[in-house]
């Protein structure tokens, strides 16, 4: 049984916006809540920075691959 | 954001004496926690490469896997992060008028807590466990004749000394504003 890749692109497609909306989250709270200062705003660029390096890898990984390939499934009982 | 020298309904000649959040060490089993999570994806190669070898062997497979490699990252940098903000958004800010429990729980609950001064009845402290004892840290109760009992001042660093610091905090306020009543 062959199933296509792109699949699993489906998939993260659907876990990355369901990251970027509690992301956001993430973000608002500390904007919103957290004490003005140095440590607040620090953390905040260092985790919008991580996640934009990650993302950025994201986008290469699927930018780069092709995703029409198929992986064959053997299921041997 | 919220500026200390601009409190929600703060009065002209307040000041923030001390602000408080949980000790370090609680951030710290955290970071540690999520550092042997980090780890897991190399395991996990081991076991693909030793037990499905021919999997790793298709080229197709190769993107799929960098993939689920890379979501995995970024969801234990987005929980790593909710639990930071967990330790670093929950303070209790002590003035010379009032006490200030700020506490977010949750996604969509944020709780604030004011006691002041003058109402204070008793300040009590408690160490439990043998890592508490070690690192000294712990609760610090605050009652209070409000409506709200008790404010907790929870795995605060030194609570003796922050405990002995309200007391004499609450005393000082006695003393210098002796008729207040609201």
């Amino acid at each position: 049984m062959e199933i296509p890749i792109a699949i699993f692109l489906g998939f993260f497609l659907v876990f990355t916006v369901f990251w970027v909306i509690f992301s956001g989250f993430n973000i608002f709270h500390a904007i919103k809540f957290g004490i003005k200062g140095i440590a607040n705003e620090l953390s905040l660029g260092i985790y919008v920075i991580v996640s934009a390096i990650l993302v950025g890898i994201a986008l290469t990984i699927i930018l780069s691959t092709d995703w029409g390939q198929t992986i064959e499934i053997v299921i041997s009982l | 954001m919220i500026g200390l020298k601009h409190l929600p309904q703060g009065k002209n000649n307040e000041e923030v004496i001390f602000l408080l959040r949980r000790d370090i060490s609680v951030l710290l089993f955290h970071v540690a926690l999520y550092v042997v999570i980090s780890i897991l994806p190399f395991g996990a190669y081991w076991f693909i490469s030793t037990f499905f070898q021919n999997l790793l062997s298709d080229p197709a497979v190769i993107p799929v896997l960098n993939l689920t490699l890379v979501g995995f990252y970024m969801f234990v940098w987005l929980f790593f992060y909710r639990g930071f903000l967990d330790y670093f958004l929950d303070v209790w800010i002590v003035t010379n008028h009032r006490i200030l429990n700020i506490e977010l729980e949750g996604l969509f609950k944020r709780t604030v807590t004011e006691v002041k001064l003058f109402r204070i009845q008793d300040v009590t402290t408690e160490q439990t466990g043998l890592l508490a004892h070690f690192l000294n840290y712990g609760d610090v109760y605050i009652q209070s004749a409000g409506t709200r009992q008790r404010v907790v001042f929870e795995q605060v660093p030194n609570p003796n000394k922050v405990a002995r610091q309200i007391v004499q905090l609450v005393a000082w306020y006695k003393k210098a504003y002796p008729n207040t009543k609201n």
